[in-house]
């Protein structure tokens, strides 16, 4: 059974499905014969010689492609295909069963090969080196191996004056070739569907199409000289690279295909800057320049797909700091909170009260009105706790285009008792018509409250307290500005204040403005701090305004 | 005097809605009650002569329970205190009780509780107020006394009989006997005994009695 992350979409084998079980199996195995035998006929395009050596062989790499992502139930289609592709082209010159030995050894190689890709962990996304490697190793060694053998053992059998060593490093060859150009096409089409495409990127993938298309149009149609068109062949690999680099897989498997395809089709047809060396010798000058291409374009596929699990995960360990920081601010502030959810507890309890007495006595509307209020209460209550809530963990960290009144007012909401019970005055200012911004709100409200709290605890035990908080902004930058009327950071401190863990205050770990920080840089802003001439501190951090012409 | 002369209870606390629904509660029990935001407009409208009690919230915006109740009462104000609180911590509620309070609730309370404190502590006003009356009265008696009656209630309060009243203060016994009834009569007391309660219920004599 699978191992590798595949999701194929495989019908329910239920009673009613079966038939389409069936189906389904019926239609992917004449999709194989199909493919398998057309890339044969294609790849005996490219035979030089009269001993029916074909210089690229694409049809074994049909053959792994399919049994890997489908499983041994492929196995049977194979078979007939590599038997319809033999009988077709050798005929009555191989005896039945040299025929035999060779459908069984290409279906041990194909076999073989699939069963070690999935053994290995193989995914068909190419999003790790790894996978790189366990296809060009598994291709090499056991799907090509065998299947060399076999054609190799076939072509000697059929004709006495060929050994069997030479023939089978051609067949080998080959067969390798053509599998890391049709291979990876297939599995990423079939078996790593595309995951919700922007709207870039078929623009992107077009244009690199088409380039590409034209690229390889003007090298290998004729036109040019061969000391022109050989060093234009090298074009296709900055197009690869860069396909590698910014477009889904699927686009740079195809392009590659594609070149692969024209370059091959030229060169056997005689046209192109390798036509000239002879058939023989220009293919395998050929396979080797796209052997080439296709190992830049898979690795660097690879290199990619790694970095961006870094950066994923790096994300992650981010968010999940966040959300330990907002728990612990949360921890912190609950007293404050309690407080606040008290309250109005204690409104309902008496609203309650009231209204069993105003029963008792028959005095019903001043029961309904007792009744009302209490109903009014309970879900201002409620709302306090969603604030809290909402703070926690709740919102995912998902970026929305957000006003920014509307990032501040939560965390106001959520300070307000902290605010009052610490006797600090908070002045605002505001403009109207703020710029929108495109951020996570639960991230940026971190950091509000991470600076305010800071403000807060830098004002503790002093008369006139009073934090500032004002919002301006420049075409591109929204800036929000928090300072306090406090003693400062020591001079000392500002250096790594945002360090982890450079903390001064007691019972603090010391992470809260280095969480703030980081969460600030992954949208895209900064985050400073200044001492004010006349005392206190100020921090300030930006946003970048959300394009405008995107939501014109 | 113009304040009101109805007791009545006042509450103090920060938060609309708890002053609303609590004020409601007491006036379902026939309480009287006005309702304060915070302590500037409690203190502005509360002085020594105001009848009733308090019930404060002990986080109020300008000044906490426990300051609010000190300032009040060196204002002069004896009402009985009850604390509401929201987060009552044990070392708090000691303070506020020895400094006074009746009582310390914690938020959200029990009607009952409530009630029964609020009834308490307006029926201790009361007493302390009819107690302060008849002090009043009996200091007013005190002052109609003679200088001469003034001494002789002094040495009757130190428990000399009156022949020795009369060696002291170089008088007839009978002239001791005839100052005795007349003061009782004044100090309105039926016996010897009940002048000697009255007189020590005053703290302003009992006072002057100490330096001797």
């Amino acid at each position: 059974m699978p191992t590798a992350p595949i999701r194929v979409s495989e019908p329910s084998l239920s009673a009613s499905g079966r038939s389409a079980a069936w189906l389904w199996l019926a239609g992917r195995s004449a999709m194989l014969v199909a493919l398998y035998y057309a890339v044969a006929l294609w790849g005996l395009v490219f035979t030089p010689d009269a001993h029916g050596i074909p210089l690229v062989w694409p049809a074994t790499g049909v053959g792994l492609a399919f049994v890997y992502l489908y499983g041994w139930r492929l196995l049977p289609a194979l078979g007939v295909a590599v038997g319809l592709v033999t009988w077709r082209f050798t005929g009555t010159m191989m005896p039945l069963p040299e025929a035999i030995g060779t459908v069984v050894a290409t279906l041990a190689g194909v076999a073989l090969g699939a069963q070690a890709l999935r053994r290995l962990g193989f995914s068909p996304r190419f999003e790790r080196l790894r996978d790189v490697g366990l296809l060009l190793l598994v291709g090499g060694l056991a799907a090509s191996g065998l299947a060399a053998t076999a054609g190799a053992w076939g072509i000697a059998v059929g004709t006495e004056t060929l050994r069997f060593s030479d023939t089978w490093w051609l067949c080998w060859v080959a067969d390798l070739m053509g599998l890391m150009l049709i291979t990876p096409v297939l599995m990423t089409w079939l078996g790593a569907p595309l995951l919700r495409p922007a709207e870039h990127t078929y623009t992107k993938a077009a244009m690199l199409i088409g380039a590409l298309g034209l690229v390889s149009l003007v090298v290998y149609s004729g036109p040019l000289p061969a000391p022109l068109a050989m060093p234009l062949s090298y074009a296709v690999f900055p197009l690869i690279m860069l396909a590698a680099l910014r477009c889904p897989v699927q686009v740079t498997t195809t392009l590659m295909l594609a070149a692969g395809t024209i370059a091959l089709s030229g060169t056997g047809w005689g046209l192109g800057p390798f036509a000239e060396m002879g058939l023989s010798k220009s293919l395998l000058s050929l396979n080797a320049q796209l052997g080439l291409l296709v190992l830049t374009g898979l690795v660097l596929t690879a290199l990619r797909g790694e970095r961006e699990a870094a950066e994923a995960r790096a994300r992650q360990h981010l968010e999940e700091l966040a959300r330990a920081g907002r728990l612990s601010t949360l921890g912190e502030l609950s007293a404050g909170l309690a407080h606040e959810l008290n309250q109005p507890l204690c409104a309902l309890t008496s609203y309650a009260q009231a209204s069993k007495r105003l029963l008792e006595r028959g005095q019903l509307d001043a029961l309904r009105d007792a009744l009302t209020q209490l109903d009014a209460g309970a879900h201002r209550a409620a709302e306090t706790v969603r604030q809290m809530r909402a703070f926690a963990a709740g919102q995912s960290p998902e970026r929305v285009t957000i006003a920014a009144t509307d990032l501040l007012q939560p965390v106001l909401d959520l300070l307000r008792p902290e605010l009052r019970r610490r006797k600090v005055a908070l002045e605002l200012s505001i403009p109207p018509r703020l710029p929108r911004v495109r951020v996570a709100p639960v991230q940026v409200e971190q950091v509000l409250v991470n600076l305010l709290r800071n403000a807060l605890e830098a004002l503790e035990g002093r008369a006139d307290a009073r934090i500032q908080l004002w919002v301006d902004h420049t075409g591109r930058e929204l800036a929000i500005t928090v300072r306090d009327n406090g003693p400062g950071i020591p001079p000392g401190r500002l250096a790594n204040l945002f360090d982890p863990f450079a903390t001064w205050k007691e019972g603090g770990m010391g992470l809260g403005l280095s969480i703030s920080r980081s969460l600030v840089e992954s949208h895209g802003g900064r985050l400073t701090v200044a001492n004010v001439p006349d005392g206190g501190a100020e921090f300030r951090f930006t946003l970048p305004v959300e394009d405008t012409r995107a939501r014109a | 005097m113009p304040a009101p002369k109805v007791p009545q209870v006042h509450l103090v606390d920060d938060d609309p809605d708890v002053r609303s629904a609590v004020s409601l509660l007491l006036k379902t029990e026939d309480f009287r009650v006005t309702a304060y935001a915070d302590a500037q407009s409690v203190l502005a409208a509360v002085d020594a002569a105001t009848p009733g009690c308090l019930v404060l919230d002990v986080r109020l915006p300008d000044m906490d329970g426990l300051t609010l109740q000190r300032e009040l009462k060196s204002r002069g104000v004896e009402m009985p205190v009850v604390f509401i609180t929201g987060h009552g911590d044990i070392p708090m509620a000691v303070r506020a009780v020895s400094e006074g309070a009746l009582d310390f609730l914690e938020k959200p309370f029990h009607d009952g509780a409530l009630i029964e404190g609020v009834r308490h502590a307006l029926e201790l006003d009361a007493q302390r107020r009819a107690g302060a009356a008849e002090m009043a009265q009996v200091e007013e008696r005190l002052q109609s006394l003679t200088p001469r009656e003034r001494q002789v209630l002094d040495k009757l309060l130190d428990g000399k009989p009156n022949k020795l009243i009369a060696r002291d203060l170089d008088v007839s016994v009978r002239t001791v006997e005839i100052h005795r009834s007349n003061l009782m009569l004044k100090m309105g007391a039926k016996s010897p005994s009940h002048l000697a309660r009255l007189a020590l219920a005053c703290h302003d004599f009992r006072d002057r009695l100490t330096p001797e």
